[in-house]
C-alpha cells in the first residue's frame, strides 16, 4: 500500500512537467502520506500519553500540514532544484530574525483587511458546514436574503481582485 | 371512519391541469412575480453601485497627487506656460517639489503631464484634455525613442487601468477618449468607474514607487540590470511600418497644436552615456525625427549627451533629484526662458 501511494504521488509530479522539481513535490507529498500512515498508531499513543486534548491535537495536525504542504510548494513553483534549496536556506536562516523581521514589517491597511476576510472566510466555511447558509437564508425576510447577496456583489467589486496574475496552479 | 380519512390529503386537492387556462394564468402571474423581483433587485443593486461610485468619486479627491487625469481636472490656473510631455524621463521632472522650483527658476508657470511608458497615442490624450478646458503658451515634449517603437507604449497603454483610477469623471474627457481611437477601449471602464471602486490603493497617495524610494539614490551600475531595462524597452527589432505610424501621429499632433499657436519644442532627456551608447537604432531615430521636426520649423534640444554624469541618475535612465536640478540650471532654465 505504501508503495502504491509513493508511486502515485511520484506519477502525479511528472504529470506536471519534466523537470525534478515536480517529481520532488510528488515524492515529498507521497513521503507525507506514507509517513502520516506509518506514525499513526505511535502518535495516538503519544497523544493519551501526554493527554493531549483532542481540539489541540486537530490545530497541532493543522499547523504541521499547513507547513509541510507549503514547504513542498516551495518545489512545485521554483525554477530548479537548486532555487527550492536557496530559498529553503534563506527561510530558515530567517527564522531566527522572525521577531524582528515581524516587528520591522509594515502592516497596511490592506493586510490587515487581508486577515480580516481570512477569518471571515473560515467562519463563513464553519458556519455553512453545519447547516447550508442558503438554507439558513430561504426562510428569512427578504431585507436579510437580500442584505446577504448584495454584500458579496459589493465585497466582489469593491476588493475583487480582478485581471491580475493567475495562481500559481492555474497553468495546468 | 376516522375524520382523517374523510378529508382529502394534498394530493387530492383539485388542481389545474397543465395546458388547462388557470394553469396558464398561474404560470403568466409567477413569471411577472420573478421578473418583478428580479428588476427591484437589479434596481436595489444599482443604486448601491452609484453610491460606491460616488464614493470612490469623493477618494479620488481626497487622495489623488499624480495622476496626469486628477492634475488637469484639478489644474488651478486656465492658463499656462508650458506643459510637458513625454514619458517616464520626463515624468521624473516633476517628482516632488521639481516642477514648482522649475517655475520659480524661469518665472513661468509649467504642468508636467509626463506618463510613465506613455508614447504619443497617450501624450496626445492628455495634451488635448489639458486643452479643453485650459491653455498654454508652449509644450515641451520629451522624446523617447522607444515610445515609437511599440503599441505596448501607445494604444496598448490604455489598458493599464491604474492611469485611470484616479481620473476624476469629467465629460470633457470622455469627449476627447472617444475623439482619440486609441482611448476608445477605456471608455467602458471609464465611466462605469470600476477600476475607481476596485483600486486596492484608494486609501493611498498615487505617488509611484520610484519617486517615493529612489529618487533621492545614486544608482551603482549594473550591467544585467541595464540590459534588463533595456529589453524591456526596446524590441528585439525595430518595426519600421509600427515605428512610422507612431512618427506620423507624432507629427499629427505636432501640427494640431501649431495650428492652435502653441508654440512646441522637443527635446530629448539625459541619459546615462554608458547606456545610450546601447540604445538600438537611435542614429535612425534621430534623423527620422529631425526630418519632421525641421519640415514643421519645430525647435530640437538634443539633451541626451549632455548633464549625464552617472550621479545624476538614480536608476539606469531616469535623473535623481540631484540630476534634475542640475539639468534644470545647465539645459532647460536656458531655453524655457527665451
Amino acid at each position: 500500500m505504501y508503495f502504491n501511494q509513493m508511486a502515485v504521488f511520484l506519477v502525479s509530479g511528472l504529470w506536471h512537467g519534466s523537470n525534478w522539481t515536480f517529481v520532488i513535490w510528488g515524492a515529498l507529498n507521497g513521503f507525507y502520506q506514507v509517513a502520516t500512515l506509518l506514525t499513526q498508531g505511535f502518535r495516538d499513543k503519544i497523544a493519551k500519553l501526554i493527554r493531549l486534548p483532542s481540539a489541540l491535537g486537530s490545530i497541532l495536525g493543522a499547523f504541521v500540514t499547513f507547513h509541510l504542504v507549503l514547504i513542498a510548494w516551495v518545489f512545485f513553483r521554483a525554477s530548479t532544484v537548486t532555487d527550492a534549496v536557496d530559498i529553503l536556506q534563506v527561510m530558515v536562516g530567517a527564522i531566527p530574525r522572525l521577531p524582528a523581521l515581524l516587528g520591522s514589517y509594515p502592516f497596511t491597511g490592506e493586510l490587515i483587511l487581508s486577515f480580516v476576510l481570512i477569518v471571515a472566510l473560515l467562519v463563513i466555511e464553519i458556519i455553512d458546514e453545519r447547516c447550508p447558509i442558503s438554507e439558513r437564508l430561504r426562510d428569512k425576510p427578504r431585507v436579510l436574503r437580500w442584505g446577504y447577496y448584495y454584500a458579496l456583489l459589493v465585497c466582489l467589486v469593491v476588493i475583487g481582485k480582478w485581471g491580475l496574475s493567475q495562481f500559481v496552479y492555474m497553468q495546468f | 371512519m376516522s375524520l382523517k380519512t374523510n378529508l382529502p390529503t394534498t394530493t387530492e386537492l383539485p388542481v389545474a391541469s397543465p395546458g388547462s387556462p388557470i394553469a396558464a394564468e398561474e404560470e403568466r402571474s409567477k413569471m411577472q412575480r420573478f421578473l418583478r423581483t428580479s428588476l427591484r433587485f437589479v434596481l436595489v443593486g444599482l443604486v448601491i453601485y452609484l453610491a460606491l461610485y460616488i464614493i470612490s468619486e469623493q477618494l479620488v479627491y481626497n487622495y489623488g497627487k499624480r495622476n496626469r487625469f486628477f492634475s488637469v481636472k484639478t489644474a488651478p490656473l486656465a492658463q499656462y506656460d508650458y506643459v510637458i510631455l513625454g514619458a517616464s524621463r520626463a515624468a521624473a521632472l516633476g517628482y516632488e517639489d521639481m516642477n514648482q522650483r522649475l517655475e520659480q527658476m524661469t518665472n513661468s508657470k509649467i504642468i508636467n503631464l509626463s506618463e510613465l511608458g506613455a508614447g504619443v497615442a497617450f501624450n496626445r490624450v492628455l495634451v488635448e484634455y489639458f486643452l479643453a478646458s485650459h491653455r498654454t503658451q508652449a509644450v515641451v515634449y520629451f522624446a523617447d525613442s522607444f515610445a515609437f517603437y511599440s503599441p505596448a507604449w501607445n494604444e496598448e497603454r490604455f489598458n493599464d487601468s491604474k492611469l485611470f483610477v484616479r481620473a476624476p469623471f469629467d465629460p470633457a474627457l470622455v469627449q476627447v477618449l472617444l475623439q482619440q481611437p486609441a482611448g476608445r477601449s477605456v471608455l467602458p471602464d471609464y465611466l462605469l468607474g470600476f477600476s475607481k471602486i476596485n483600486n486596492a490603493d484608494r486609501f493611498a497617495p498615487d505617488i509611484n514607487d520610484d519617486e517615493r524610494t529612489k529618487f533621492g539614490v545614486t544608482y551603482r551600475p549594473v550591467a544585467q540590470i541595464d540590459k534588463q531595462r533595456l529589453d524591456y524597452l526596446y524590441p528585439k527589432q525595430i518595426d519600421q511600418a509600427t515605428f512610422q505610424r507612431y512618427m506620423g501621429q507624432f507629427e499629427e499632433m505636432v501640427i494640431s497644436l501649431q495650428a492652435r499657436n502653441i508654440r512646441v519644442i522637443v527635446m530629448k532627456p539625459p541619459v546615462p552615456a554608458r547606456f545610450y551608447a546601447t540604445i538600438p537604432g537611435e542614429a535612425a531615430f534621430d534623423q527620422s525625427l529631425k526630418a519632421v521636426l525641421d519640415s514643421r520649423n519645430v525647435e530640437f534640444y538634443d539633451f541626451s549627451q549632455v548633464a549625464n554624469d552617472e550621479k545624476f541618475f538614480f536608476n539606469s535612465d531616469h535623473l535623481n533629484r540631484n540630476g534634475v536640478l542640475n539639468f534644470f540650471e545647465t539645459q532647460l532654465k536656458g531655453v524655457l526662458v527665451q
